[in-house]
């Protein structure tokens, strides 16, 4: 295997630091070595980029006793999500050796301004070393910024509501869980639980679900062949304007309300059973004052969405799975009224499984929070 | 590069390319040759087994995964994934015969971790060249670690593909060779095959793929004269064959291929799952393999051909195994392994096959008997989906919670 036989000066300076290391010993400067291996680490990025330098750094994080994990932690704050791999491994290989400063650690945790991940590994060390802290910690962190934590937390909550006999509190211990929980799997047997309490959770309210929609198609789709064709809906979205779709067909915007459970919006029922078909989706979402959004979809066909003209989701898979807040991104709302539009792409597949057309859509904060309905109007 | 990673990637590097022995290691998807066949044991595995008997050790699994477990030097490499998106990856190590956990490593995922119920993120099998591992993952996460657990670097290959996705999930396990990790990531997003510099983890080359859902792992002919060692690698329409080194196409045969069973490299034979069942012959010297045989009426379920002592299994969708002549496809014997789906390969030692089920049943085949079946058991509460490991008179099999260890006792 040929190798890269020129090194930045980046690269030999650290090098250098290395070398020297290794023949005065690693501990003496620890303290600013580690800080130049964490730094080192932190500017991977992709296709290998800083790999080679990151390689030699890590061969002396790994070394690192568990006194170092603090800085450790402290070094994953602000590292991209490889990098934050990086520096847990080394954590971990850190904590293999014994004697964690768990003190430091845990004052580490209670900063919730670091990293989630950071602090999420921290909880993780501090539960090993200490199962029996696991559940007083917990208690405290039913609204972490960590969303691992959070999950956690609510778990604890519903463990307890286990040993409860009175229908109210149980109930009350539920909605309770349900008003924390983010975690999807999480909320839907909570849900379920309430169900069987003969609480009935709307589950559409809770997630958010935009259900009001006006629908156009269909538009031609032959082969898979138009994702990328940008047909009228996509330069303005005047709703009285009228088609002349795939095999001629004539059409304007439709109103549709989805009245499903789970807030799915089913374009064999809003429009018809087509195939080889592009619909778009149009609504509306009404904003109190300026804001970041995650708009979360989830969708059994090719897709793009904008918000306020600006695309921010596009995929152009088919019929390879759909889960709620399958598709993240993140989006800007003004104050007033916003728009989203959905094109939702059909292919010509004929099996049974392959005749969905539809999708769900919700906008959140970044903890996926639903932000309400939008206050359609 | 450390100068303990160079040396060890360095020695591994001249180690396989010498063709030294690798002892009793099961490094990779279906053993260190890819054909499931542990062809000479040093010690038999048991003809039969229950959750008492000739299970030396049984031990539970901190998350799901439908990976197979590799063995390197008598130590036991699984990966798992857990979290309602599957979205936390582990490696994890056991001692081969007592099978204490000798370490774990937990990573987040930063690519796509939706599958299919039954399957999870950690569904390819990691690879091993003796002194690293390479797990991989469904979400695209590449992992090396020496053989004590210290990470040497890490890849998310959806950074550079972010529509490198299948929610389904996907399976094709890696294998390393000459120094370049070989990852196959086929889907309706960006599809493509990677070789990736196994000392450094960078990219070295590229191959775009068909825009389509594939499930196969690459296979690897060795060089031979002036030809290059060569990835072979099938989809839906095609069986191509690339350099390792460059990523160059070498050559390219049409047919109808299978997206699920991978391809056995059995010499200078690859059985591929390709109009039914075909056999393409490689020569010295010859960039391009020549058709040795086809047979459309020997169709692969879900399990991979197995090539052990010259013969070739086939394991069909209704888990009837086959068993005929990899020279020329002549069926010499069939026999039933029961009905339940098999997601995992058969793997074959000395004179017996096994085979486990996604209902958690396990089967043992006297291959010297027309496969007749000398022992059969269920275990309680598990679902077998990935392909056991053979090394040193044992035979590894991980379920969807527990990793066994069944020997002669």
């Amino acid at each position: 295997m040929k190798r890269k036989k020129t090194a930045s000066c980046s690269q030999l300076l650290l090098m250098c630091v290395i070398g020297c290391m290794i023949l005065t010993g690693a501990k003496e400067t620890q303290g600013v070595d580690l800080k130049t291996w964490i730094e080192t680490v932190k500017r991977v990025g992709p296709e290998g980029k800083g790999h080679e330098a990151a390689i030699q750094a890590m061969s002396m994080l790994s070394k690192q006793p568990a006194d170092s994990i603090p800085q450790l932690l402290e070094g994953m704050n602000g590292a991209n999500r490889l990098a934050v791999n990086w520096l847990r491994s080394a954590v971990e290989s850190a904590a293999d050796k014994g004697n964690l400063p768990l003190a430091e650690i845990k004052s580490f945790l209670e900063k919730k301004d670091n990293s989630p991940f950071a602090r999420r590994l921290a909880f993780e060390l501090i539960v090993a070393a200490s199962p029996e802290q696991k559940k007083a910690m917990l208690l405290e962190m039913l609204d972490d910024p960590s969303l691992e934590i959070r999950r956690d937390a609510v778990e604890l909550e519903l463990s307890k509501i286990k040993a409860l006999t009175k229908q109210s509190e149980k109930i009350a211990g539920y909605r309770k869980a349900l008003s924390h929980s983010r975690e999807i799997a999480q909320i839907k047997l909570i849900a379920d639980a309430l169900s069987e309490l003969g609480e009935k959770v709307n589950q559409v309210k809770h997630f958010g679900m935009i259900m009001q929609w006006h629908v156009a198609g269909p538009f031609e789709n032959k082969n898979q062949a138009k994702f990328n064709q940008a047909y009228p809906p996509e330069e303005n979205q005047d709703l009285k304007q009228t088609f002349t779709g795939m095999d001629g067909i004539q059409f304007g915007w439709k109103q549709y309300q989805s009245s499903d459970e789970e807030g799915i919006v089913d374009l064999n029922k809003a429009l018809a059973n087509h195939k080889g078909a592009i619909a778009y989706a149009y609504s509306d979402f009404y904003c109190d004052n300026p804001r970041q959004i995650d708009v979360r979809l989830a969708c059994i066909n090719a897709n793009k969405v904008w918000i306020n003209g600006k695309l921010v989701i596009s995929n152009d898979v088919y019929h390879a799975g759909m889960n709620l807040d399958q598709y993240i991104a993140k989006a800007s709302l003004k104050k007033g009224a916003n728009t989203i539009l959905i094109k939702v792409c059909q292919n010509e597949q004929t099996e049974s499984w392959a005749q969905r057309w539809q999708f769900q859509i919700r906008v959140t904060d970044d903890t996926g929070k639903a932000l309400g309905d939008g206050k359609q109007k | 590069m450390s100068i303990r990673s160079l040396t060890g990637h360095t020695l591994c590097f001249l180690f396989l390319a010498s063709g030294s022995i690798i002892g009793d290691d099961w490094r990779q998807f279906r053993g260190n040759s890819g054909t499931g066949s542990d062809s000479s044991p040093k010690t038999l595995l048991p003809n039969s087994f229950t959750e008492t008997t000739n299970l030396t050790w049984k031990v539970d699994l901190p998350a799901k995964g439908v990976s197979s477990p590799i063995v390197v030097k008598d130590r036991v490499f699984v990966t798992a994934s857990s979290g309602a998106i599957q979205d936390r990856i582990y490696v994890l190590c056991f001692d081969g015969p007592s099978g204490k956990q000798l370490w774990k490593r937990e990573y987040w995922a930063t690519g796509r971790g939706y599958c299919h119920p039954t399957s999870a993120n950690a569904a390819p099998t990691p690879a091993s060249d003796g002194e690293f591992i390479y797990a991989f993952y469904s979400s695209n996460d590449l992992v090396c670690l020496d053989l004590d657990g210290n990470l040497q670097w890490f890849r998310g290959l959806t950074f550079d593909y972010p529509k490198a996705a299948n929610d389904v999930g996907m399976s094709s396990s890696p294998i390393v060779s000459n120094g370049v990790i070989i990852c196959q990531v086929e889907n309706q997003g960006d599809s493509f095959v990677a070789g990736i510099e196994a000392a450094t983890g960078k990219s070295l080359w590229k191959v775009d793929r068909t825009r389509d859902s594939n499930w196969a792992s690459p296979a690897v002919v060795k060089a031979d004269g002036s030809r290059p060692a060569t990835v072979i690698l099938t989809d839906r329409a095609s069986v191509i064959g690339v350099n390792i080194l460059t990523g160059e196409q070498l050559w390219k045969f049409q047919g109808r291929a299978s997206s699920v069973p991978s391809t056995t490299v059995f010499g200078d034979i690859a059985v591929v799952s390709m109009d039914g069942t075909t056999a393409l012959r490689f020569s010295a010297d010859s960039k391009v393999p020549t058709q040795l045989w086809s047979n459309k009426s020997l169709l692969s379920g879900n399990a991979s051909p197995v090539v052990h002592n010259g013969d070739l299994y086939i394991m069909n969708s209704s888990g009837v195994v086959s068993c005929n002549d990899v020279q020329t496809g002549a069926k010499k014997w069939q026999a039933r392994t029961g009905r339940a789906k098999h997601w995992a390969t058969p793997v074959a030692s000395g004179n017996l096959m096994f085979a486990f089920d996604q209902g958690g049943s396990a089967r043992v085949l006297n291959l010297n008997d027309k496969g007749k079946t000398v022992h059969t058991y269920q275990f309680q509460d598990q679902s077998f989906l990935g392909t056991p490991a053979i090394s040193n008179g044992a035979l590894y099999i991980r379920s969807n919670s527990h990793l066994f260890r069944i020997s002669q006792q």
